[in-house]
């Protein structure tokens, strides 16, 4: 193998995948990136054999062939190298020559054949999307994935594709994100829980104005741009029945302010107790007080005043983090807050734009 | 709360056969009569605890109850009333609680108290210690034995030796002549095993152990030596310590054995589970992180770790157990195999589930079977995988 190629994009490339390797590895490989130059392009592929991403970089094909290098040591002396052309020539032995300027780097590769494949294991049915619109349904979603290992189908998004709809959902078993887009192109339908890993790098990689095609298959998760393809290993396991912890017809909605109801939390929620964050919400004709306390340290409350509520008191208490991570995701300003009592679900709303919300189950108090 | 160069003065106080003790108390008609408390004497379980009538004929607590009911076969036999116990051991530490701040209750009828430094107070330790007697004597009508020492070890000591209603005294510089002819398993932590290993050396009693530098010892027994070293010449630097919740519940076994076979492995961890959650539940706990450890034939150990949500129970431990398991190479035969659970928190959390939780009605579920384990023996509901496995020693 033998190519020249521009540092500057060499670069980017390898930001896009590099951070699919994991620090520590089952198998030595796993740790470089694939470099494969044919045509007018190099490819440059990671994976944890969970997840895996491939991106084309344009350059000059002298020989083609293929090799793998430490994914970590090419970044570093990418980002190094003076923004100029640079070379890449496969010596005996699976060493590398990396020329640049009067730069060279003699580095020890390894063969390119024990490298795991980053390749669809069938065609699936395209869907296109605008990528901002993606990359804002995922981050909507995507804090409210499972931390417990011990509940691996919670440990990632759920993409299901239907109707003429994607639906993204996520839960941790307190609470629930979901967002909903219709889709330009509505064919077939599918699902599958892509991991959170997979879910990150989506939202990292993902510019503005990029169009992008998802697809479900088999096992798999894949996620397409004209340069790039990440594919992501599908969670095993059955995703709750989330329909049915979805309310209806709470008999109480408030329509607040976002950013006044958020300030309010984080201010009453400073005397709450750090790991679950308790807050109580106290809503009554005309006002919801927001109460706080902590047996070492005090109380704290902040009354908001509700011009249109006329309806039962309600007292019902949540962890604030939740609460906050809710209002950080809803992009618009006023928010529908439903509620029903202490112990049923309370439903955040998006009150313009597309289908958004989150439900959260209160604490008890 | 170590206080350098300052010389403490700790009070072990041990209620006398606690168990029997209240059943005679609240039951006049047993008084100066045998009672062993425990099992059923006509199954297989356990003496709880037997009065000092009892012990004259030899019955001893951890005793088979089939072995007690056939040398005392006269005495009563009651089974363990653990509420009422509790009851009375609240009575107690509350009554202790008086004397000092620096109280660390052991179980339910044992206790140290730290009262450094309350002459002025209280009065000189041993006059404490009399009060404290005298004071449970009156007020809960039971007798207990008191320990009176410069630390833990050699107050625990002191409090077993003139049992019952005992009280003992191991002033400052008096640690030696103390220690000096008892015999070596009086020292913490020395069990059967140790015992014989010492004993091998040609040393009987703790002022022979003491005479052993330090590093024969270290190099003849590990990290054990050192502190050995120092138990035997009455030093130990424990603070008393008022609450000290667990860091880890576990257990582990080493089979008779070396074998990596995987459903084997997989019985034993169950029943570990099972043990474990039994007593995280009695401790009032629930643990978020399991760790799995394996020794292997060439003495290799491994330790790793899952995280889920806080729990108690037997089945969700094992499984956790189980998938660490199977994700590690059994590349030699195992030795030795182990669980523990870490990260405890006391008590449910207070954020309620979003979806229908089953793990609500398993918890009844452990509790209807510990309750029944309390009656009736460990093993009267256990997993059906276990039914082949021998009970644990």
């Amino acid at each position: 193998m033998e190519v020249e190629l521009e540092r500057d994009a060499f670069l980017k490339g390898l930001q896009m995948v590099q951070n699919i390797v994991e620090p520590r590895q089952t198998l030595p490989i796993l740790a470089n990136v694939l470099l494969e130059a044919e045509g007018d392009s190099i490819r440059v592929s990671a994976t944890d054999l969970a997840v895996g991403a491939r991106v084309s970089v344009p350059a000059k094909v002298a020989v083609k062939g293929a090799i793998t290098l430490s994914a970590r040591k090419l970044a570093e002396i990418a980002k190094e190298l003076p923004a100029a052309a640079l070379t890449l020539k496969v010596l005996e032995n699976a060493w590398v020559q990396l020329r640049c300027g009067g730069v060279s780097y003699k580095l020890a590769g390894l063969a390119a054949e024990d490298f795991p494949a980053v390749v669809p294991t069938a065609s699936p049915k395209w869907v296109s999307l605008d990528g901002k619109v993606l990359k804002e349904m995922l981050a909507q979603t995507a804090f409210a994935i499972s931390h417990d290992e011990s509940r691996y189908a919670l440990n990632g998004v759920l993409v299901s594709i239907q109707a003429g709809r994607i639906r993204l959902v996520a839960t941790d078993g307190h609470r629930l994100a979901f967002a909903s887009r219709l889709l330009a192109d509505g064919a077939g339908s599918a699902s599958g829980i892509v991991p959170r890993k997979a879910v990150h790098e989506v939202v990292r990689v993902l510019g503005v104005g990029e169009d992008v095609q998802v697809g479900l298959v088999e096992n798999q998760f894949i996620l397409k741009m004209p340069n790039f393809l990440l594919i992501a290993r599908l969670i095993e396991g059955q995703f709750p029945n989330y329909e049915q912890v979805i309310p209806r017809g709470h008999p109480c909605r408030l329509v607040l302010s976002r950013s006044t109801l958020a300030a309010s939390l984080r201010r009453v929620s400073v005397l709450s107790e750090e790991r679950t964050k308790p807050v109580k919400l106290l809503l009554s004709p005309g006002a919801l007080k927001l109460a706080a306390h902590n047996p070492e340290l005090g109380e704290a409350e902040e009354t908001l005043p509700l011009a249109d509520y006329s309806g039962d008191e309600i007292a019902v208490g949540f962890n604030a983090r939740y609460l906050l991570d809710a209002l950080g995701a809803l992009d618009a300003e006023q928010v529908a807050v439903e509620l029903k009592d202490g112990l049923s679900p309370g439903i955040f709303r998006s009150l313009e734009g597309e289908e958004y919300f989150c439900v959260i189950m209160p604490m008890r108090i | 709360m170590r206080t350098a160069g300052l010389v403490r003065s700790i009070i072990h106080v041990d209620m006398d056969a606690f168990y029997a003790s209240v059943e005679q108390r609240d039951h006049p008609e047993l008084g100066g009569r045998p009672v062993i408390v425990g099992a059923d004497p006509k199954g297989r379980g356990v003496v709880a605890a037997a009065s000092y009538e009892a012990r004259r004929f030899g019955v001893q607590s951890a005793m088979p109850i089939g072995k007690a009911a056939r040398l005392c076969p006269r005495a009563t036999f009651l089974p363990v009333d653990m509420d009422n116990y509790a009851r009375v051991s609240g009575q107690i530490m509350s009554i202790l609680s008086e004397y000092s701040p620096l109280l660390e209750p052991v179980s339910v009828d044992e206790a140290f108290l730290d009262v450094t430094g309350a002459d002025r107070l209280l009065g000189p330790p041993l006059e404490v210690a009399k009060a404290i007697k005298a004071r449970l004597r009156r007020e809960v009508e039971l007798t207990a034995s008191a320990g009176v020492a410069p630390n833990k070890f050699l107050a625990k000591l002191a409090s077993d030796l003139e049992k019952p209603d005992g009280l003992v005294e191991v002033r400052p510089g008096g640690e030696a002549a103390f220690l000096r002819d008892l015999p070596i398993e009086r020292l913490w932590g020395v069990g059967r095993v140790t015992a014989a290993a010492i004993r091998s050396m040609g040393i009987e009693t703790i002022g022979q152990l003491a005479r052993v530098p330090a590093t024969v010892l270290e190099r003849r027994f590990g990290k054990i030596g050192a502190h050995l070293h120092e138990l035997a010449r009455g030093r130990d630097e424990r603070p008393v310590e008022p609450f000290a919740p667990p860091r880890s519940v576990g257990a582990e076994e080493t089979f008779s054995s070396d074998h990596r076979d995987l459903e084997r492995l997989a019985l034993t961890l169950r029943a570990q589970a099972e043990r474990v959650a039994g007593e995280l539940r009695a401790l009032g706990y629930l643990g978020k992180t399991v760790a799995l450890k394996l020794r292997f034939s060439d003495f290799r150990t491994v330790t790793r770790r899952l995280t889920g949500e806080p729990t108690q129970e037997g089945l969700e431990i094992y499984r956790r157990a189980r998938r660490v398991l199977e994700q590690t190479p059994l590349a030699d035969p195992v030795r030795l195999i182990g669980l523990s659970v870490s990260s405890l928190s006391s008590g449910g959390s207070a954020q309620l589930p979003l979806f229908p939780d089953p793990a609500v009605r398993r918890a009844r579920l452990a509790q209807a079977v510990d309750a029944l384990g309390r009656r009736f023996g460990d093993r009267t509901v256990i997993a059906a995988s276990l039914l082949m496995r021998p009970p644990p020693k």
